[in-house]
C-alpha cells in the first residue's frame, strides 16, 4: 500500500495533498460532500422563509383581519392587517418556495451529492465543476426568487401553480415584475437541476465501484437515481412553459391569451405534464430514505429489494401518464379524463408494492423506535393515508364532486436525524428530537384518535368558489379557506368549522370512524373558476355527502342530529 | 504496540423475539459479473446523450405548446398576416443539412489524424451555420418590415418563439464549433485530444437535425 503510495507520490508530485484555499474549500467547492452541505443549507434558509410565510397564511386564517403581532413595522398602512393582495402572495410564494427551494434542494440536492458518491464507491461525482455550477445557478435562482418580495407590486400572486390566464396578464393580479422574476427564477433553476440531474446519472451509470452492480446499488441511489431522470426529462417543460409565460407577459406573445388566438390550457398540460413527474422528484428521495431507515432499525435487509427497484422504475415510467388528474375540471375532455383516471389507479399498484414491502421489512424485525425509525414508520403511515385517499380521488366522479374542499396532502421531510454521525448523538438527543416527530402525531391525531372529529353539519359552502375566494382581492377575509384544523381549537361561533365537505358521522358502538376529512389540500388548484360549469359551480360540486363506515355489532350508525352553529 | 486489547464485555439482553429468519432480501448467492473498469461510453459523452434528451423534451414541449395553438386556430395562417418565406428558408434548410455533412466529414478526418482536413471541414461547418443564421436574421427583419410581429397574435409569437428558440440553440453550437475550430488550429485538439471535437460534433448534430422538424411544422404545415 505505501509503496503504491510512493511510486504514485513519485509520479505525480502535485497530486498527492493540495491545499485548497478558503474559497475553494467552502465556497466555490467541487466536492460533492461540500455542495451537498450548501444545497442543504440553502434548503434549510429557505425554509425560514417559507415557513414564516406559511405562519403569516395560518395567521390569517385563523385571526382574520386582526394585526400579525409585531409586523406593524412592515405593513404599515393597515397596521398589522394582512391585505387580500398580501395573503394572495404569500401562499403563492409559500408553495413556489417549499417546493422548488426546500423539498428540491434538500432531498435531491442534499442527500444526492451527499450520498452518491459515497455509497456507489466513487471519489466524487462524474463532473464536479458542473457540480458547483449546479449549486451556484441554483442559488442565483433564490436569490432572483427572493427579490421579487422587494419589488413595486409585491411578488408573484397567482398560486404556485400560476394558471394562465390569470398568470399571463399583470392586471389580473396586480402583480407586474414579481411575476416576471417568479419565471425567469425557475428558468435558472431549470437548467440547475438538468445539470444537477446529468451529473447524478452519468455518475451512477458510469462511476460504481467494481462489483457494485446495478441491483446492488443501496435503494437510496435507486431512487435518487430514478429522480435524476424525473428530473432532467420534466423540468425542460417547465423551463419552456415559464419562458412562453415571460414572453406573453414582456413581449407581447399570445401563448396563452385567447385574445390573440391562444390557449390558456395549454398552460395547464404543460405545468403538470411537468407537475406530475415533480410530484414524484419530491417524494422518491424519501422513499428511498425510508428504504434504508427500515431495514436498520428493524435489524433485518430490505424485503424485495428487486421489487422495489422496479416499482420504483415503474412508478416513475407511470408518471407521465397520469397529469391529467390534476386538470379533471378543467374542461379538458372528460374521454381523456378516463385514460388519466385508470392510469392513475395503475399506479397505486408500485406504490402499494413499496408499502407491503417495507411492512415485510417489518414483520419478524427486532424493531428499535430510534427517531429516524419513528419518522420513517410515519413516513410509511402517512404515504398508506395519502395513498388510500388518492385512489379515490383518481376517480373523476369523486374528484369533480370533492374538488376545491379540503383533503390531505402531506409531505415530511425523513431521514434528516439519520445522517447525524453516531458518535455526536448521545441517547439524551432523543429527547431533544422527540418534537419533531410529534408534529407528525398532531397530523396524524384526526386519523387514530376517535373524538377528533367534530360533528357539525355544514349548511353550504360559501367560500368555495375558487374566483371569489382566491382571487378577487375584494372576498371578505373570513370566506378564505383555511388549512389547518387546530383554527378549530378556537372557542366561539366559528364560521370556517362549517365548511367540512363530507360530514362525519359517529357510529353507535364506536368503532367505526370516517377517515379525516377535513384537511386542506395546499396545493394547486387555487385560481380561475372552471369556465365549464358556471358561476355556480362550487355549490353544485361541493354538497354536503355523508361518510358512514358499518361499524360494531349494531350495524350501520344512526346518524346523529346535526348540531347547529 | 502488539497488546491485544480484550474486546469490551458486550451485555446481552434475551431476545424478545424468536430467532431472525433467513435474510428475505438480496441473496449475495449469484455473483453477476463485477461491472467493467472502463465503462462502454465515457463520462463526457454519456452526459451530452442525457443533454441532448433534456434538449429534446425542451423542444417537443414548444413544439406541442405550438401545434395545439395552431389546430385551434380556425384559419392558419390567420388572413391579413404576411405569409413566411417558404423558398428562401427551405434553401437555408438545406444549407444547414450540408453544414452537417461537412461536420461528418471534419469528424471522419479526425479519425483519420488529418489535421488540415479536420480544420477546413470545421471551418467549413461554422460558415455554412453563419449563413443560416444570417439569413434566418435577414427574413426576420423582412418580416418584421411585413408586419408580423411578435405581438401580432398567436401566429407572430408562436413563429418567433420557436425559430429564435432554435435559431438561439444554432448560435450556442456555432459558439462552441468556433471555440474547437480555434482550438484545433492552434493544436490544443486534435488527433491527441478527440473528446471535445466529437462532442460538439454531436451536439452540431442534433441542432441540425431539430431544424427539419420546425420548418416543416412551421413553414410547410
Amino acid at each position: 500500500m505505501s509503496a503504491t503510495a510512493a511510486a504514485h507520490a513519485g509520479t505525480h508530485v502535485h497530486a498527492e495533498h493540495h491545499e485548497l484555499g478558503f474559497i475553494r474549500t467552502y465556497i466555490f467547492s467541487t466536492d460533492h460532500k461540500t455542495i451537498g452541505r450548501q444545497f442543504l443549507f440553502l434548503g434549510l434558509f429557505m425554509m425560514i422563509i417559507g415557513g414564516l410565510l406559511a405562519m403569516f397564511v395560518r395567521w390569517q386564517l385563523a385571526w382574520p383581519e386582526s394585526p400579525v403581532p409585531g409586523m406593524t413595522w412592515l405593513w404599515k398602512e393597515t397596521g398589522g392587517v394582512i391585505e387580500p393582495s398580501t395573503y394572495n402572495m404569500m401562499f403563492t410564494m409559500h408553495a413556489t418556495i417549499m417546493i422548488f427551494f426546500v423539498i428540491m434542494p434538500v432531498l435531491a440536492g442534499g442527500f444526492g451529492n451527499y450520498l452518491i458518491p459515497l455509497m456507489i464507491g466513487a471519489r466524487d461525482m462524474a463532473f464536479p465543476f458542473l457540480n458547483m455550477l449546479s449549486f451556484w445557478l441554483g442559488a442565483v435562482s433564490g436569490v432572483v426568487m427572493l427579490a421579487g418580495f422587494f419589488v413595486e407590486g409585491g411578488h408573484a400572486a397567482a398560486g404556485w401553480t400560476s394558471y394562465a390566464p390569470l398568470s399571463a396578464v399583470a392586471d389580473y393580479t396586480g402583480v407586474n415584475w414579481g411575476q416576471n422574476l417568479w419565471c425567469i427564477s425557475l428558468f435558472i433553476l431549470g437548467i440547475s437541476s438538468m445539470m444537477g440531474a446529468i451529473n447524478y446519472i452519468t455518475t451512477i451509470i458510469n462511476m460504481r465501484a467494481p462489483g457494485m452492480t446495478m441491483f446492488r446499488l443501496p435503494l437510496v441511489i435507486w431512487s435518487m437515481f430514478i429522480t435524476a431522470i424525473l428530473l432532467l426529462l420534466a423540468l425542460p417543460v417547465l423551463t419552456s412553459a415559464v419562458a412562453m409565460l415571460l414572453f406573453d407577459r414582456t413581449l407581447g406573445t399570445h401563448w396563452f391569451l385567447p385574445s390573440g388566438g391562444g390557449e390558456p390550457l395549454l398552460w395547464q398540460h404543460l405545468f403538470w405534464f411537468f407537475g406530475h413527474p415533480e410530484v414524484y422528484i419530491l417524494i422518491l428521495p424519501a422513499m428511498g430514505i425510508a428504504s434504508e431507515i427500515l431495514p436498520v432499525f428493524a435489524r433485518k435487509p430490505v424485503f424485495g429489494y428487486h421489487a422495489m427497484a422496479f416499482s420504483l422504475i415503474g412508478i416513475a415510467f407511470l408518471s407521465w401518464v397520469v397529469y391529467g388528474h390534476h386538470m379533471f375540471i378543467s374542461g379538458m375532455n372528460p374521454a381523456l379524463g378516463v385514460s388519466f383516471t385508470i392510469t392513475t389507479m395503475i399506479i397505486a399498484v408500485p406504490s402499494a408494492i413499496k408499502t407491503f414491502n417495507w411492512l415485510g421489512t417489518l414483520w419478524g424485525g427486532q424493531i428499535r423506535f430510534t427517531v429516524p425509525m419513528l419518522n420513517g414508520l410515519a413516513f410509511v403511515s402517512m404515504f398508506v393515508i395519502g395513498g388510500l385517499s388518492g385512489i379515490f380521488m383518481a376517480s373523476t366522479p369523486v374528484d369533480i364532486f370533492i374538488q376545491d374542499v379540503r383533503r390531505l396532502d402531506l409531505r415530511r421531510f425523513r431521514g434528516d436525524l439519520l445522517l447525524v454521525p453516531e458518535d455526536v448523538r448521545p441517547d439524551a438527543e432523543h429527547r431533544a428530537r422527540a418534537p419533531a416527530f410529534l408534529a407528525d402525531v398532531r397530523v396524524l391525531q384526526p386519523h387514530v384518535l376517535p373524538d377528533a372529529h367534530h360533528r357539525r353539519r355544514r349548511a353550504h359552502a360559501p367560500d368555495l368558489q375558487p374566483d371569489a375566494v382566491r382571487v378577487s382581492p375584494a372576498a371578505p377575509a373570513l370566506e378564505r379557506v383555511h388549512h389547518d384544523f387546530g383554527v378549530r381549537a378556537r372557542a366561539g361561533p366559528d364560521p370556517l368549522r362549517d365548511q367540512l365537505p363530507l360530514e362525519p358521522v359517529r357510529g353507535e358502538e364506536g368503532s367505526g370512524q370516517p377517515v379525516g376529512v377535513d384537511h386542506a389540500r395546499v396545493d394547486g388548484a387555487l385560481t380561475a373558476a372552471p369556465p365549464q360549469l358556471g358561476p355556480d359551480a362550487a355549490h353544485r360540486v361541493s354538497r354536503p355527502v355523508r361518510v358512514q363506515l358499518a361499524g360494531g355489532r349494531g350495524g350501520l350508525p344512526a346518524a346523529e342530529p346535526p348540531a347547529g352553529p | 504496540m502488539t497488546t491485544v486489547l480484550a474486546p469490551p464485555p458486550v451485555e446481552r439482553r434475551a431476545p424478545r423475539v424468536p430467532p431472525l429468519p433467513p435474510p428475505l432480501g438480496d441473496d449475495d448467492g449469484r455473483q453477476p459479473a463485477p461491472a467493467p473498469d472502463v465503462p462502454p461510453i465515457d463520462n463526457a459523452r454519456l452526459g451530452l446523450l442525457f443533454f441532448l434528451g433534456a434538449e429534446t423534451m425542451l423542444f417537443a414541449s414548444f413544439i406541442v405548446g405550438f401545434l395545439i395553438v395552431r389546430v385551434a386556430a380556425a384559419v392558419w395562417p390567420p388572413p391579413l398576416q404576411p405569409r413566411l418565406p417558404l423558398l428562401v428558408t427551405g434553401l437555408n434548410t438545406l444549407c444547414l443539412l450540408a453544414s452537417s455533412v461537412t461536420m461528418r466529414s471534419a469528424t471522419r478526418a479526425l479519425r483519420r489524424g488529418d489535421r488540415a482536413a479536420l480544420a477546413r471541414g470545421l471551418g467549413v461547418t461554422a460558415a455554412l451555420g453563419t449563413v443560416f443564421l444570417a439569413v434566418q436574421g435577414f427574413e426576420w427583419v423582412r418580416l418584421i418590415h411585413f408586419g408580423l410581429l411578435v405581438s401580432s397574435g398567436a401566429y407572430g409569437g408562436t413563429f418567433y418563439t420557436l425559430i429564435g428558440l432554435h435559431g438561439a440553440h444554432v448560435l450556442g453550437a456555432l459558439t462552441w464549433l468556433s471555440a474547437v475550430a480555434l482550438g484545433v488550429r492552434s493544436g490544443r485538439l486534435g488527433a491527441h485530444r478527440r473528446t471535445p471535437v466529437a462532442l460538439c460534433a454531436m451536439y452540431w448534430h442534433y441542432v441540425v437535425a431539430v431544424w427539419p422538424i420546425l420548418y416543416v411544422l412551421v413553414y410547410l404545415y
